[in-house]
Formats: structure tokens, C-alpha cells, sequence
């Protein structure tokens, strides 16, 4: 639903609403700091913020332009059920069993235990790459003075 | 505690990096020269701490998170010379630029350290930060030239495709964890031999094994992988991207890209492939199940690479294609999964480091003076710039696989590789397809040489530039003639990897 | 014979040192770069004459070898030598570039660039002669292909660049099939080894469907550059298109290494290979001779009748090639490149000559200027002649032995195959004397050709040496026969294994 809506203030929505369902299933994994991490950073900050830049931007209908090409929406649905059969496919061949978690999965000692450990150099690449990231998002948005 | 000497160019690459950032905040000059001179020697510098500080790795437990072996030496030498040679033939297109002079200079940096972490990675979660630290500049530096729409239209293309084989990636990689427990390289390719191992070989209805043997997932999981990793190699069907983006992007950026970055992912997937799963190759069992694969992927891509390119008249859409058709043949080093195949890969992408560079660097250098990227707009230029038309002419003819240059030493090589594993057919074909290529490597030539015109534009490069292009001619000559002692290095690379 | 320093590199890269040099002179100066090329192609034909005079010919021994670690990594060594097979090559090849040169200092086209490529391709050419390593054979074998695809490209006639492209690309189709079989035969001799001298002695052990399918593979690349009949189709265009010295040079040198090709490789490290298709060459070396020949005779372009009288000419070596048990056969073969080399080069010159003056090749276009241009006409019909094997001059004898040779082997069954290459002699004369008749004999156009002017000195003395050596070889050729014979029983003897 994210992206079939036309709105995109509905996108928005129906994107938190597929963080939340996500963040149950981590709950069934009784990863708890998981699933609240999830709701507050992402559907609560981050989403939030999209929200306001959307409604700030204040797109118009008719800006949103005229619909694609005609063949992507049936060519998006032959795919995707290719994939949901590819999916089914997996889930049901592979005989690997499911040997559970470990006690403490996602408590937050364990979180920071697996990111400033065994993790720590992605963790920390990490930062640098959100560094690019922002001198990028400043160098393609600032205006010109000129 | 972690021994972490093995990062020091990494790390100071990255201090570098921010060096640049800030020289261009405190210095008052607003120059071009400063951080793209300041960016050419960190660039040096860290290519002598790559040498100073190889061998070792940084280990989690027994694990190897980053390996400095000396395939990643041989790969980081490459990357760092691409990104030499960009920054040298930037100097016009960072001129020309209104802003952020010195960001255009930190971000090929960053991209290029992230590229360096991508080679040396032995776990996945890194190689997956070091593939997006990769990427994530590039998308700004393509679409650096905000006035210029097909520059951004590049690199919002750039972004959207290259997010999609990201995910598609980290998907295929999420699902190698989930069947194997462990995201270090190492264990996953104890486990899958152990597997192997103790179940046998299951043959399938024609008497090869296949990995539908192991699950689905691992397949999926492998399909998955090949299909992220070669989307930044672009090999078709994933190269719809490179057209446009590398016609969009500033020059030396396209070049940067099409070296570069395609080094790392070409590092990535012989990691995987050629390291990891080294108990496909044919020497544990037939390495047919993901060999053939790739095999028809190379094919595929060489075919559709040349064919294309021939029809164009954009001078880099041509280049664009002929880089895709050079991914295929670099493919088939992957595949050959021996030794010589490793070596042979490296090999090739040194020589096509010279080769690409130094033509991406006259296009720009022409587009600079002119404004023109047609093929055709070179007529004439033996005439009005002898030595430039003379180092075209030598790129062209050693992307060719022309003797004596660099290029036909590395075909050469990747063919050896090729035959000695028993893929005649895929060499037949490569070959005729390096038939094919030269019918429009040499339309450049013949432009040059056998069309007049009343051009009067003689091309004097600046003093980088014209750095740029004595170091790939020579490279271009040197390594076609006396090859030997970077072969033994690319030989040593294939070290690392049990066959 | 050996010397103190390496006299067959000298040889190869002191066309490259010249070519180097030529780029330091200004470009104005036409005459300077005109002699200076000259000088290095006299120079390296100065050192062609001094191996073949230290050569010896008793032996088939390979000799002046050189041999220096090269690429370890791939196996490759810098392996030179010469035998008998190659130093009349090596003395050609040095001799027609020099006149080839010397030809073109009437070339006012950028004059700069059109040296320096000759150059190199000279270089090239002797290095294919030289080379014992197949890489390094192979780095030769390419070399030539690029100057020789803007000599055409940039000098040459009305369709240069198609002519220059499908050159270009025919032969660099024929070499990956070379390429493809030099690697299978890397990896298929124990220990790995790219010296021709080390797979010819393993060779005949390699198991039949090796030998055949590396056989065929080398036999598509040397039979393109032959040219033998289906892969001709790019020799007309080259050749008419070409410069003068550039059709020379590929009519007298190129064309060679083709069959050069086949002596030194195929045939004695293949012997399974040749004895499988020793018959289907031989048919295709005689139809060859009679499409050519036939081809010829309805040419209307003087150029173009050159032209395919090579592809019938070259049907005769073929014919010798597929006799392979017999020593007179090679011997014929080798006796007919170096004869069709002096004839067929210096058929090419005259013809440039009287398009210099005419600008036009029509052959229905001339008549009668035999009177005009008595010099001319004497050395056109002396090499009218001697294409078409008249006695006394060096056509005739070899011919004469490749028929003798190809009767010998093929005398017991398909003797009537050599016997329809008889007839190819009857067609050469006709087309020769029909041009012969159509151009400088009956009505002459007084009108029309009446500025024409006579051979010149310079091009006289270009031809001189072709004409003098035609007439020795035609009636004392012994000496040649006597510098190969060692080399080419050996071969004999290791086509029988």
C-alpha cells in the first residue's frame, strides 16, 4: 500500500503501519528493545519528519503527473507474485530447523554488546557513511548563490 | 584488544578525507587546486600504507573481519589509481564548478574508501556498509552538476537503481545468514563445505549437483547475490543503469565509476564466489550449479555489451557499452574459479584501469574545450592534436586486445584462465565479440585519423590532465610489454583462495 | 653461426628505432623523413644479407638463436631463430620494404605519419619471420595489423576505410582461432610450453581430436591471410584500395606469412592434422588456382587482375602445402612465395606507376601504349611473363616443382586433382596476355594518353632489382633451393612421424 497510493501523506501512514507489524514480530521474538527501538526511531521520529517535509512541500494532486507507463502496474504484479511464490518456495523447501534465540535476544545489553563488538567496524563505517550522506544531501540541496 | 594496524590507510584516507572538507571551509582562496592536490597525495600516501601495512587482519575471536591480503592489496592499488586518475582529470570539471569545490573532492574520497573496506571485507555486514559507502557518494558526485539535467536525472537513477540492488543484495545476504548462522565468510564456507561434506553430492536428473540440493534458500539467497553484486559491475540483464548514468555523470566521475567501483564489486564477487563458496569449484565438485550461471551471464553480457555499443554515436554511451562488455569478459576470470582465473581478473582490471581512464580522460578534456561528445566531433583531431589523437588511439586499440598493449596482455590472460578450466566455448565467443568490439573501438580511429574536417580545436591539457594521460599511456604500453612483474602480483593475490 | 650480440633483434626493432626517430623531424620536411626511413629499411636489409650470408645451410638446425625469459607468468619466452624456411623470408620481406619505400617518397600526404607506420610494419613483418614463441609470434602477427589498417585507411583509394575495417577485421577473425589454438596446445603439452621448437618435437603426441581441431583452428587464421579460396573475399578490396607500396607489401610479404604460417606451425607440430587434410586442401588449393584465374580474366581493373592473380598464384602453394610427403613440393611452395613475391610486387608497382600518370586502371581505357612508354611496356610484359610461368624466369621453376612435387604425392589416387591445376596455367596466360594485348598493344589515343610520360628513374631502380632477381632464379636457382633443402627434409621427415 506505501507505494500503490497516490497521496503521499497515505504513504506515510501506510508505512508506519508496516513498521508496527513489524515490530510485533519481533516481539513475538521477544526481542521487546527491538520492537520499541523501531516504533520510537522509525515510525515515530523518522516517519514524523517525512510527514512534515511532505506537508511542507505541499504537493498538489495534479503536480503528481499523469500515471506511468501502462504496463508497469500489471508487470508490478506478475512480479510480485513471482515473488511471493519464490518466497512460499523457500520457506516451504528448506528443511533447516528454527533452534530459537538466544535467552537475552534483543535486550538492550545484548544490542550493545553485538554494536560496539563484534560489530563495532560496520557500526562505526557507519557514521562515516552517514557523514557522506549529509555533506551529499547538503552539496545536491543547497541553492546556488549566484 | 583488537589489532586494528591492518586499517591504517583506511583511516587516514578517511582523516583525509575530512582534511579536504575543512581545507575548503578555512581556506580563502577558493581554489580547485588546493584540495584536488591535497586529495592526489592522500591518495599516494595511502597506497604506500597499503603496501607498509598489508598481510594481517583484523579478527573478531578467530574470525577475520578485515583482511589486508594481497588480493585486496592488488585491488586497493587499482581503486586508488582510479581514483588518482580522477582527481587528476578533475581539475577542468571541478574548475567549472560554481560550489562545493571541496566536497566534489572529500566524497570521491569516501567513495573510495568504502571501496577499499569492500575489498578487504570478510564478514558480511561490513561488506555491506563498504558497498554502501561506495555507492552513497557516487549518487551526489553523479549528480553533481545540479544545472544539468541529465546529470541529475543520472543520478536520481543512479539512486533509485542503486538502492534497489542494494536491497536485493542485503536480501540474498540476510538469507545466507539465516541458513548458515554466522555472517563471517569463513564459517559460511566451513558450513556449506561441511554440508557438502557429510550429505554427498546429490546429483540431480542430468548427473550434475546442483544447490537445490542444500534448500531453496541457498539458491534464492545466491541468485540474489549475483543479481546485487552484478548490478554494480553492470552485467546485463542489471546494466540498464549505465547508459544513462555514465552519459549524465561528470566525466571523471563516469570514469571513476567505471573503474573504480567496478573493481570493488568485482573484488566483492570473488570473495563469495571464487573464496567463499569454494567448494563449488570444480575441484571439490563441478562448479556448474552457479558456474554455468555466471557463464551464461558473461555471454550474455559480452554479446549485448558490443552489439549495442556499436550502434552509438555519444562518445561516452559507447564507452558505457563497451565498459559493460568488458565487465563480461572480466566475468569470466570469476568463473574459470582456478588461480590463474583470480590473478587473471586482477590482471584485467589493472590493464583496463589505464586503458578506461585515459579515454574517459581525453573525452572530458574535449568535451571541456568543445562541448561536444559525439564520436564524430573527433574528426580530425590527428591533425590539430597528433599526440592526444595517438593516446586515443592506443586506449581504444588496448580495450581492443590489440598487441603489444596492456589490454591484449590482460585478454590474453582471462582466455588462458578460460581454456584451462574447459570453457572453450565461452573464449570462442569472447573472442569473436573482441571482433566485434574492435569494429567500433576502431570507428574512433578511423574518425580521427580518416575523416577531415575544419576542426581547429588543438587540445592542450593542463598540467594534471596531461599527468593523467602520460601515466595511462604508459601503463597502456608498459604492462602490454613487459607484464611479468604485475602478473606475479596478481598470481600472488590467488594466495588467499583455496582451490 | 653466432654472433656476439644479438643480431636478430637488431634486425627486427631497428625499423621501430626509425619510426621513433621519424618523430623529431618536423613535419615539413618531407625529404629528411623520406631518407631517413629509407636509411633504416636500407640498413636492416644490410643486416638481412649479413645472416644470410653467415647462414648455414647445411643444416636444419635453428640458428642466431636468442632466448631471454620474457613473461614467466604465462609461459612465454623471447625466443628468436631462423632455418632456411625463414631467412629467404627475412631477405624478401627486408628487400621489398625498402623498395616499397622508396616507391612512396612520391606520398605527399602526411608524409610524417605514412613513414612511421611503414616502419612499424616492417618491424612487424620481420619479427613474424623471426619469432619461435608462439605469444611472441602472435604479439608480431597483430602488430602488422594496425599500421597496415591506416596505411590503408588513411592513403589509400576511393573506399579506403571499408577496405582498411574489413582488412582489420577478416584478419583479426582469423587470428582468435589461432589464439584459441595456441592456448589449447599450451595446456595441453606436459609441461606447458609456448616454444614452437618444444611443441613440435611433442606435438605428434597429442591425442587426434587435439591435433585435428588445433589443425583446423590454425588452418582458418594462416588460410585467411593466404588467402585460400572461401576467405579471399578481403584481398580484392585491400589490394585495389591499398597504396602502391602497401598492395606491394601485402602481395609480397603478407600474403606469405599465410603460408609461412602453415611451414613453420601447423604442419611439421600437426602431422596427424595435415595427413587428415592433406586432400581437402589440395582441392581447395586448385580451386583457388582456377577461380583465380578465371576471376582474373574478367577483370576490368588492371589492379583488381593483379589482385586475384594472387589468389590464383597462392592456389599453387596450397597445392604444394597439401603434398606433404614430398621434399620438391615444399620446396616448390617456398620457390613460388619468393617468386610470386618478386613477380606479383612488382606486377603492383607497374600498375601504381601507370596510375600515377593516368589516373585511371580501366584496363578498356589504354591501347596501344606500348609505343608511348617502351621502357614501360618491356619490364610490364618481362613480368607479364614471368606471372605466367614463361621458362627462364623464376615463375616457371617454381611451378615446374610444385607440380612435379603434388604429381609425386598424389600420383597413386586424386593425381587428377593436380591435373586440373594444369588448366589454372592456361588461364594465367590468357588473362596475361589479354591485358597484355588490351593495353599495350593495337590503337593508341594519342589524344588521351599523350602526356604520358615513361617510367622514371627512381621507379626504375625500384623495379630493377625485383626484374634481376627474376631472371636468376629463373635460370640458376640452385642457390635457393640449396639454402632451404636442409630445413625442408627435416620438415618432410616430421610430417611423417
Amino acid at each position: 500500500m506505501v507505494i500503490t497510493v497516490r497521496n503521499p501523506v497515505g504513504s506515510v501512514l501506510y508505512f508506519i503501519l508496516s513498521l508496527l507489524a513489524q515490530s510485533i514480530l519481533y516481539i513475538q521474538l521477544s526481542g521487546l528493545f527491538v520492537a520499541a527501538f523501531l516504533v520510537l526511531v522509525y515510525g515515530g521520529a523518522i516517519l514524523v519528519l517525512f510527514l512534515f517535509v511532505i506537508m511542507l512541500l505541499n504537493i498538489r494532486h495534479a503536480d503528481l503527473g499523469p500515471e506511468a507507463a501502462p504496463m508497469i502496474k500489471p508487470m508490478a504484479w506478475v512480479f510480485g507474485v513471482v515473488l511471493l511464490a519464490e518466497a512460499v518456495w523457500v520457506a516451504m523447501g528448506t528443511k533447516a530447523r528454527f533452534d530459537g534465540v538466544s535467552e537475552n535476544f534483543g535486550s538492550v545489553p545484548e544490542v550493545a554488546r553485538l554494536l560496539y563488538g563484534k560489530f563495532v567496524f560496520p557500526f562505526e563505517l557507519t557514521s562515516i557513511l552517514l557523514l557522506a550522506a549529509i555533506i551529499g544531501a547538503v552539496v545536491i540541496a543547497k541553492r546556488t548563490l549566484s | 584488544m583488537i589489532n586494528i594496524t591492518p586499517l591504517i590507510p583506511e583511516l587516514f584516507l578517511l582523516v583525509m578525507a575530512i582534511v579536504v572538507l575543512m581545507l575548503d571551509l578555512f581556506s580563502s582562496r577558493r581554489t580547485v587546486v588546493v584540495p584536488a592536490y591535497v586529495s592526489m597525495a592522500a591518495v599516494i600516501i595511502t597506497g604506500f600504507l597499503v603496501f607498509k601495512f598489508g598481510g594481517d587482519a583484523v579478527r573478531w575471536g578467530s574470525n577475520a573481519i578485515f583482511v589486508a591480503d594481497s588480493f585486496s592489496q592488488f585491488f586497493k592499488v587499482i581503486i586508488l589509481g582510479a581514483a588518482f586518475l580522477a582527481i587528476g582529470s578533475s581539475f577542468g570539471t571541478a574548475d567549472r564548478m560554481t560550489h562545493h569545490r571541496g566536497e566534489f573532492f572529500a566524497l570521491l574520497l569516501f567513495s573510495t574508501v568504502g571501496m577499499m573496506f569492500l575489498v578487504s571485507a570478510k564478514e558480511l555486514i561490513l561488506l555491506y556498509v563498504g558497498l554502501e559507502l561506495t555507492t552513497i557518494p557516487l549518487f551526489v558526485l553523479v549528480a553533481y552538476q545540479k544545472t544539468n539535467r541529465a546529470s541529475s536525472e543520472a543520478g536520481l537513477k543512479y539512486l533509485i537503481i542503486g538502492a534497489a540492488s542494494s536491497a536485493i543484495l542485503l536480501y540474498g545476504l540476510s538469507l545466507l545468514y539465516g541458513y548458515t548462522g554466522t555472517t563471517y565468510l569463513n564459517e559460511i564456507a566451513q558450513k556449506t563445505a561441511v554440508y557438502f561434506l557429510s550429505h554427498g553430492f546429490i546429483p540431480n536428473a542430468e548427473g550434475t549437483t546442483d544447490l537445490v540440493g542444500m534448500g531453496p534458500a541457498f539458491s534464492v539467497a545466491l541468485m540474489m547475490i549475483i543479481a546485487g553484486l552484478t548490478f554494480k559491475l553492470a552485467i546485463v540483464p542489471f546494466h540498464m543503469w549505465a547508459p544513462d548514468v555514465y552519459e549524465g555523470a561528470p566525466t571523471p566521475i563516469t570514469a571513476f565509476l567505471s573503474v573504480g567501483s567496478k573493481a570493488a564489486g568485482l573484488a566483492a564477487i570473488i570473495r563469495i564466489f571464487d573464496g567463499m563458496l569454494y567448494a563449488f569449484s570444480h575441484d571439490t565438485m563441478p562448479n556448474d550449479s552457479w558456474g554455468t550461471m555466471m557463464a551464461v551471464l558473461a555471454a550474455v553480457t559480452m554479446v549485448a555489451g558490443n552489439i549495442i555499443a556499436i550502434r552509438q554515436t555519444n562518445i561516452k554511451r559507447m564507452l558505457a557499452y563497451s565498459s559493460i562488455a568488458q565487465a563480461g569478459y572480466i566475468l569470466i576470470g570469476v568463473i574459470a574459479a582456478s588461480k590463474l582465473g583470480v590473478a587473471s581478473c586482477g590482471f584485467y582490471m589493472f590493464a583496463y584501469m589505464f586503458a578506461n581512464m585515459g579515454a574517459f580522460a581525453i573525452v572530458g578534456l574535449y568535451a571541456e574545450k568543445t562541448g561536444k561528445k559525439n564520436i564524430s566531433d573527433f574528426a580530425g583531431l590527428s591533425k590539430t592534436s597528433p599526440i592526444i589523437a595517438a593516446l586515443m588511439t592506443m586506449f581504444m586499440l588496448s580495450l581492443a586486445g590489440i598487441p603489444p598493449l596492456a589490454g591484449f596482455m590482460a585478454k590474453y590472460y582471462i582466455f588462458a584462465a578460460a581454456i584451462e578450466a574447459g570453457y572453450t566455448w565461452l573464449v570462442i565467443l569472447a573472442l569473436l565479440m573482441s571482433v566485434v568490439s574492435l569494429y567500433y573501438y576502431a570507428n574512433v580511429v578511423r574518425i580521427m585519423y580518416m575523416v577531415d574536417s575544419d576542426n581547429k580545436h588543438h587540445i592542450i591539457p593542463s598540467f594534471p590532465a596531461g599527468l593523467v594521460l602520460a601515466l595511462t599511456g604508459i601503463g597502456v604500453l608498459l604492462f602490454g610489454i613487459l607484464p611479468q612483474s604485475i602478473l606475479d602480483m596478481a598470481y600472488k593475490t590467488a594466495s588467499s583462495f583455496i582451490f | 653461426m653466432t654472433y656476439s650480440y644479438p643480431i636478430l633483434t637488431y634486425t627486427i626493432f631497428l625499423p621501430l628505432i626509425g619510426a621513433v626517430l621519424l618523430l623529431f623531424i618536423d613535419k615539413e620536411k618531407h625529404n629528411a623523413i623520406r631518407w631517413t626511413s629509407a636509411f633504416f629499411s636500407f640498413i636492416t636489409l644490410i643486416m638481412t644479407l649479413v645472416i644470410l650470408k653467415d647462414f648455414d645451410w647445411t643444416t636444419a638446425q635453428m640458428q642466431f638463436m636468442e632466448t631471454h625469459s620474457w613473461i614467466p607468468a604465462i609461459g612465454s619466452n623471447y625466443i628468436l631463430g631462423v632455418d632456411g624456411i625463414s631467412v629467404p623470408m627475412l631477405v624478401l620481406t627486408s628487400l621489398i620494404s625498402l623498395i616499397a619505400i622508396v616507391i612512396s617518397f612520391n606520398i605527399t600526404k602526411r608524409v610524417k605519419e605514412y613513414f612511421v607506420f611503414f616502419l612499424l610494419l616492417e618491424c612487424g613483418m620481420i619479427g613474424v619471420f623471426a619469432a619461435l614463441d608462439f605469444f611472441l609470434f602472435y604479439v608480431f602477427w597483430e602488430i602488422m595489423l594496425v599500421p597496415m589498417y591506416f596505411l590503408i585507411g588513411i592513403w589509400g583509394g576511393p573506399q579506403r576505410e571499408y577496405a582498411a575495417i574489413k582488412f582489420f577485421l577478416y584478419t583479426l577473425f582469423g587470428s582468435i582461432f589461432m589464439l584459441v589454438a595456441i592456448l589449447i596446445l599450451y595446456f595441453t603439452s606436459e609441461p606447458h610450453t609456448l616454444s614452437m621448437m618444444e611443441l613440435i618435437q611433442i606435438g605428434p603426441s597429442f591425442s587426434h581430436n587435439i591435433q585435428i581441431m588445433a589443425f583446423a583452428f590454425f588452418f582458418i587464421a594462416f588460410a585467411i591471410k593466404v588467402p585460400v579460396w572461401p576467405f579471399h573475399t578481403w584481398l580484392p578490396d585491400a589490394h585495389v584500395q591499398a597504396p602502391t607500396a602497401i598492395s606491394i607489401i601485402l602481395a609480397a610479404v603478407l600474403l606469405k606469412m599465410g603460408t609461412y604460417g602453415m611451414l613453420r606451425i601447423s604442419w611439421p607440430m600437426l602431422p596427424e592434422g595435415i595427413q587428415y587434410f592433406s586432400v581437402p586442401i589440395a582441392i581447395l588449393g586448385v580451386i583457388a588456382i582456377i577461380y583465380g584465374a578465371l576471376v582474373s580474366l574478367a577483370q576490368k581493373d588492371l589492379k583488381k587482375l593483379v589482385a586475384y592473380s594472387s589468389v590464383s598464384h597462392m592456389g599453387y602453394c596450397m597445392l604444394a602445402l597439401a603434398a606433404y610427403t614430398s621434399v620438391t613440393a615444399m620446396a616448390g611452395c617456398m620457390f613460388q612465395m619468393i617468386s610470386h613475391g618478386l613477380i606479383t610486387g612488382a606486377l603492383f608497382l607497374l600498375v601504381g606507376v601507370l596510375y600515377d600518370r593516368a589516373h585511371t586502371r580501366e584496363i578498356a581505357a589504354f591501347g596501344g601504349i606500348g609505343k608511348k612508354l617502351p621502357v614501360y611496356t618491356a619490364l610490364m610484359v618481362m613480368f607479364g611473363m614471368a606471372s605466367l610461368g614463361l621458362p627462364g624466369m623464376s615463375g616457371f621453376i617454381s611451378e615446374f616443382m610444385v607440380f612435379v612435387g603434388s604429381f609425386d604425392h598424389f600420383w597413386a589416387e586424386y593425381w587428377y586433382i593436380v591435373a586440373l591445376a594444369i588448366l589454372g596455367v592456361v588461364l594465367t596466360a590468357a588473362y596475361i596476355l589479354r591485358m597484355i594485348q588490351n593495353v599495350f598493344l593495337g590503337e593508341f589515343d594519342e589524344e588521351r594518353w599523350g602526356h604520358l610520360t615513361d617510367i622514371n628513374i627512381r621507379e626504375t631502380l625500384c623495379v630493377a632489382p625485383l626484374a634481376v632477381l627474376t631472371i636468376i632464379f629463373g635460370i640458376y636457382p640452385d642457390p635457393v633451393i640449396k639454402l632451404m633443402e636442409a630445413s625442408l627434409n627435416n620438415l618432410v621427415t616430421l610430417m611423417a612421424r
